[in-house]
């Protein structure tokens, strides 16, 4: 019961925060200088008959609100518009990208988790030379942006190893993966030094406390006091984080996607933005965002069921 | 007989500050001074035009007159790098600038008043935190045009939730201290009470968010720089820099891509390490 209205809280906030967010795309075309039918046309000069469709299309002739209400109808519905550039329907040309996108992502965070934790449990157990070395590679993993260590990885890997392929996504499965070995690698760098960071501290902090002196005192072998008494608690907070990290991730591939000429969402907003094509920037934007936000409340709810001991705000008790 | 030996020195005492940081945190906070000296004469320093093109000495290796060697047109990577350290500092820090002189009286408000106007504000930031900033830029940058001005005033917006959120958990404990109660009773108003004593008391807090912060920042905006949207070409700046040397990478000219790269990096990490020595704590930063 406990979980459940929390988990319902969650998603009437949930359903706010996506509501403000078109609210705020679609204001955008009127914050611009000049007015929406410029923006939308990228200042464009059209014929005389595509503007009054475009006009009908996003109704602008009507009052904003009623506007907003008409094109928020439409999105619900999955029709995005028309891309200027390519006249053709928004969604038929982000719907053929969001898979390089997701496919990137999710090998990130796969990367993330395993290597984040490894390196995070190794580095609190391994007191020494190589706690040191693994505090000191994190500190620079976290300060790395994901570009930078494309370049890196771009000089290494391709130049002087020819391992990986420094472009593009590759097709089928294995290529793909071959491919985007690479952009995921850059992608997951930071986040992985910092679940590792965050997953030292936990491991310490559970080291350190009663149960496990206890645990030992009793004679229970080692492993089994790290694997049932250290991991099984330190994991917890380490899971909202690894996941809040996750939902990163999809506002870090559109730099990644750029520096490895990968053809997701995120190259597709840039190359937009560039053509000033309005209607795609709009689609892929609160795409990406709406991901964002539904990867974060499914990681606060999921922590609410992990956790028995979490305090939830807006739920009684 | 006893010998009074005269008392032994005491050992002088450091400043506050000086044992706050340790010596890493010290090392950090020279490298920033130094990048900041570097950024401020850097017109002075530069020993060449960053802009002068060559196209005899394009890709030259090391030497007296170009010490770092030259870019794929022949113009000076260290002139480059000195000059371009300018828009990669002063853009995160207009943007912090920015975030805590809207997030702080913000925040320090809505601690002050509480009840339904403290929720709504804060539900406000929460909105606000579902915004990536780089996705808030690009949206801005798509509608007022590529540069760096709409790419700080979106990142302003867009970085302001996090110093907001730490000021005010910080100052709705700071209000409930006693000696705010005794400035009440003295009549003092709740302007005087939050700018002369809750924010002074709440300045290192912030500036160590803010230290932060200007690492993030500095990433995000090197980023909006990489994807061709922030500063632009042929302008001196790191995150351009490592755009425009990617295409020479595969040619086997990295050098400049690189070089920017490391400064980048360098900077964000003395950032960071003196943002967490700021907040005295060996707890992991608060990512952005």
């Amino acid at each position: 019961m406990r979980v459940i209205s929390f988990a319902a809280s969650r998603l009437a906030g949930l359903a706010v925060t996506l509501l403000v967010t078109s609210f705020v795309v679609y204001g955008a075309l009127y914050l611009a200088p000049g007015n929406p039918i410029a923006v939308l046309t990228g200042g464009r000069p059209l014929p005389p008959r595509t503007i009054t469709a475009i006009e009908a299309e996003y109704g602008l002739n009507r009052p904003f609100f009623l506007s907003y209400t008409n094109w928020l109808g439409k999105v619900i519905q999955g029709d995005f518009g028309k891309s200027i550039v390519f006249r053709e329907n928004v969604l038929s040309l982000i719907t053929a990208r969001v898979g390089t996108t997701a496919f990137l992502v999710a090998y990130a965070a796969l990367l993330i988790i395993l290597f984040g934790v490894v390196l995070g449990v190794v580095s609190a157990l391994r007191k020494g030379p190589t706690d040191t070395a693994i505090l000191a590679g994190t500190t620079v993993g976290i300060a790395t942006p994901s570009f930078v260590a494309a370049i890196v990885m771009i000089s290494v890997f391709t130049l002087g190893l020819h391992w990986f392929p420094a472009i593009g996504a590759g097709t089928g499965f294995t290529d793909r993966l071959w491919h985007l070995t690479m952009p995921s690698a850059a992608l997951a760098l930071a986040g992985t030094a910092y679940v590792a960071r965050l997953t030292r501290a936990a491991a310490n902090e559970e080291l350190a406390r009663e149960h496990v002196d206890t645990a030992r005192s009793r004679g229970i072998p080692e492993p089994l006091v790290v694997q049932r008494h250290v991991l099984r608690n330190a994991l917890i907070p380490v899971t909202t984080v690894a996941g809040l990290t996750v939902a990163g991730l999809i506002a870090g591939s559109v730099v990644v996607e750029n520096a490895f000429a990968v053809n997701g969402l995120g190259s597709y907003l840039v190359t937009s933005v560039q053509q000033k094509d309005f209607p795609v920037v709009q689609a892929i934007t609160l795409l990406l965002v709406a991901a964002f936000v539904v990867v974060n409340t499914v990681v606060d709810i999921l922590y609410a069921v992990i956790d028995p001991r979490v305090k939830m705000s807006g739920a009684d008790r | 007989m006893s010998v009074l030996s005269p008392p032994a020195p005491l050992p002088r005492a450091r400043p506050v500050v000086v044992r706050r940081l340790g010596p890493l945190g010290l090392a950090c906070a020279a490298v920033i001074a130094a990048l900041a000296a570097i950024a401020i004469f850097a017109p002075a320093i530069a020993p060449r035009d960053p802009n002068a093109v060559d196209l005899l000495h394009t890709f030259a290796g090391p030497s007296l007159s170009h010490p770092l060697g030259t870019d794929d047109t022949g113009r000076d990577l260290l002139s480059r790098l000195i000059v371009g350290s300018r828009t990669s500092m002063l853009g995160p820090l207009l943007v912090v600038t920015m975030s805590v002189s809207l997030g702080v009286p913000l925040a320090l408000a809505s601690a002050w008043i509480k009840g339904p106007a403290d929720a709504l504000i804060s539900r406000l930031l929460d909105v606000l935190f579902a915004f990536p900033g780089v996705l808030l830029a690009i949206l801005a940058i798509s509608l007022f045009g590529a540069g760096l001005p709409s790419a700080v005033v979106a990142l302003g917006l867009a970085h302001m939730p996090y110093i907001a959120r730490v000021t005010r958990a910080a100052a709705i404990r700071e209000r409930e201290l006693p000696y705010v109660a005794a400035l009440r009773v003295h009549g003092f108003s709740a302007m005087q009470i939050c700018w002369r004593h809750l924010l002074p008391n709440l300045g290192s807090l912030i500036i160590a968010q803010a230290t932060v912060s200007f690492g993030y920042v500095m990433v995000d905006l090197a980023a909006i720089s990489f994807l061709g949207l922030g500063v632009q070409p042929p302008s001196a700046d790191w995150g351009v820099m490592i755009a425009s040397g990617e295409p020479s990478i595969l040619e086997g000219h990295p050098q400049q891509s690189l070089y920017a790269g490391i400064l980048i990096v360098m900077t964000v990490c003395a950032f960071t390490i003196l943002g967490e020595r700021f907040t005295d704590s060996d707890r992991v930063p608060v990512v952005s």
